[in-house]
């Protein structure tokens, strides 16, 4: 590292990167989201398990791997520690003082909640509803939207061992069994064994979201926004202990760029007050309720003129309608007593 | 250790290395190809390829990262013959994103995908083995000696490549801007290009 030569011709590679990504930038792309890269992984596992002949492979290729994996996080820190000029990110301001000061509140009122006594033999139980809106081309080359609602209902085993269960404006379809689970696909196992401490907790979702959006992947999106999202989509599509939630509530007011919105609106028409980050052109927001602070769902708007409509218009909402523990597939837990905060 | 065992540890394994690398796997299929349902099938392709020279893996591979991007690299190359290896399994795959929801494909993605279609187009304009290069260096961000590695070829190899696409390219945009004051890339912008178009009244 400290050989001059390996560092001049490092930085030769990198201006001709940088020149070159100048001439011809990389595309955005579409984001799969974690839900569906986890069903995607998930059946693929299950392709890997078919009877089929393969030669028994020794316990050496663990350990090989695992020297693998720290050789590859050896070469990403090399990348990542030149400074990455061509980011498109702007460097944000930290989380306003408004938005940590929500984020300790509703923290604290999320640690005060009863810790479930989950067994494995249970389930975890979701129920949202969401708004997506799609646009498609026309034939004459105007764009049309339309909305889609999808009501569901998710069991997922809670430490993962078992199959799982999606039900969808009453169709049901399996989820593969998908113990231990992983941050992108956690079981309520997984969560349970995270960090605590924010600090931590945040590392290990940076560690994640840098390797995929950080310096040097080339994505457009950035570690900061992706952190962001991907401490949403825990918090509102799955179920973790107390402490684990509140502990993701402080870890994103240490995520720059994080604001409050006065008031905004989930998919089942709650209003409440939200906790926000602006990233290309759309707010990403997760909505509380005001007297309470819990969380009611999260949503997704535009901040300026696009394609698909203008400042305001909302892209998808959802709506977290209840949640828990319960003891089989099928079974519900009941729909909280909603509507009072408007 | 039974090869029972066995077994579900190395799909352990493949479910870190799948969490792992899938986003980038993914990105960069569709930033080669501009096609999102077909991204989809590379990434499941070079996972289906990767479990079927996982001995490699155990044996030979340093960077799963580089690994994974040089089979994606075979993979979009004969994207129809390694389809035809796995078809089977390719079958039972679900088409279409069943998980619609979860703010998942959050709208850019028309104008993302005609972003991404110039894109394509401009890198039409350089040879497959440079388009290679550069895809894997300059948008999925290998080192150079890692692309190297991952295409078999010697790193200088990397750095003519390189540098016969920059040339290339300055000539494109040179081409398309001429006297302007300079626009980066090819007129393709990272924002949702909206404002260029006319609302419908």
């Amino acid at each position: 590292m400290s050989n001059t030569r390996t560092d001049h011709s490092e930085w030769n590679e990198h201006s001709e990167r940088r020149e070159l990504a100048r001439l011809l930038p990389p595309p955005p792309h579409p984001e799969p989201s974690p839900s569906q890269l986890a069903l995607r992984r998930d059946i693929l596992l299950a392709e890997f398990a078919r009877p089929r002949p393969f030669s028994a492979l020794t316990a050496r290729w663990r350990g090989l791997v695992a020297v693998t994996a720290v050789a590859t996080a050896a070469a990403i820190t090399a990348v990542t520690l030149a400074p990455d000029p061509s980011s498109s990110q702007d460097p944000r301001p930290p989380a306003t003082a408004a938005s940590v000061d929500l984020l300790d509140r509703i923290a604290k009122v999320a640690y005060a909640q009863p810790q479930p006594p989950a067994q494995d033999s249970q389930f975890t139980y979701l129920r949202t509803v969401s708004h997506t809106r799609t646009m498609t081309e026309d034939t004459d080359g105007s764009m049309a939207g339309a909305d889609t609602t999808s009501n569901t209902e998710r069991w997922t085993a809670v430490d993962g061992g078992r199959a799982g269960l999606v039900r969808r404006e009453g169709v049901d379809t399996p989820l593969p069994a998908i113990a231990p689970g992983s941050l992108n696909s956690p079981t309520y196992r997984l969560l349970a064994t995270l960090p605590t401490d924010p600090e931590a907790l945040l590392k290990l979702v940076y560690a994640d979201s840098r390797l995929n959006h950080g310096s040097g992947s080339a994505s457009t999106t950035g570690a900061d926004h992706e952190a962001f999202i991907a401490i949403g989509d825990l918090l509102r599509s799955s179920v973790a202990p107390p402490q684990v939630d509140s502990a993701l509530y402080r870890a994103a007011a240490r995520i720059p760029g994080v604001v409050t919105v006065d008031d905004s609106v989930d998919a089942a028409g709650r209003h409440g007050v939200a906790v926000a980050r602006v990233e290309d052109g759309l707010r990403f927001e997760w909505i509380f309720d005001r007297t309470t602070l819990g969380l009611l769902g999260t949503r997704t708007v535009l901040v300026k003129d696009g394609l698909w409509g203008g400042p305001g218009d909302e892209v998808e909402s959802t709506a977290v309608l209840a949640q828990g523990i319960v003891g089989a597939l099928g079974e519900a837990v009941p729909v909280q007593g909603a509507e009072s905060s408007h | 250790m039974s090869s029972k065992q066995t077994q579900a540890g190395e799909r352990q394994l493949f479910a870190e290395l799948y969490d792992q690398h899938a986003r980038t796997v993914f990105a960069h299929a569709y930033r080669s190809t501009g096609d999102r349902d077909l991204a989809d099938d590379i990434v499941s392709l070079t996972f289906l390829e990767a479990w079927r020279l996982r001995r490699k893996l155990r044996d030979e591979v340093l960077h799963p990262r580089a690994w994974l991007l040089a089979i994606a690299t075979n993979v979009l190359r004969n994207t129809a013959r390694t389809a035809r290896r796995h078809r089977d399994a390719m079958s039972r795959l679900p088409r279409r994103d069943p998980i619609p929801d979860f703010a998942d494909e959050v709208v850019s993605r028309i104008t993302d995908a005609n972003t991404a279609a110039a894109a394509v187009r401009a890198l039409d304009q350089l040879g497959g083995p440079e388009r290679e290069v550069f895809t894997l260096v300059v948008w999925s961000g290998l080192g150079y000696a890692e692309a190297a590695q991952a295409l078999g070829i010697p790193v200088g190899t990397v750095r003519s490549r390189l540098s016969r696409v920059r040339d290339k390219l300055r000539r494109i945009v040179d081409a398309e801007d001429p006297p302007e004051p300079r626009r980066v890339g090819l007129s393709l912008s990272h924002q949702p290009v909206g404002h260029h178009q006319e609302r419908r009244p």
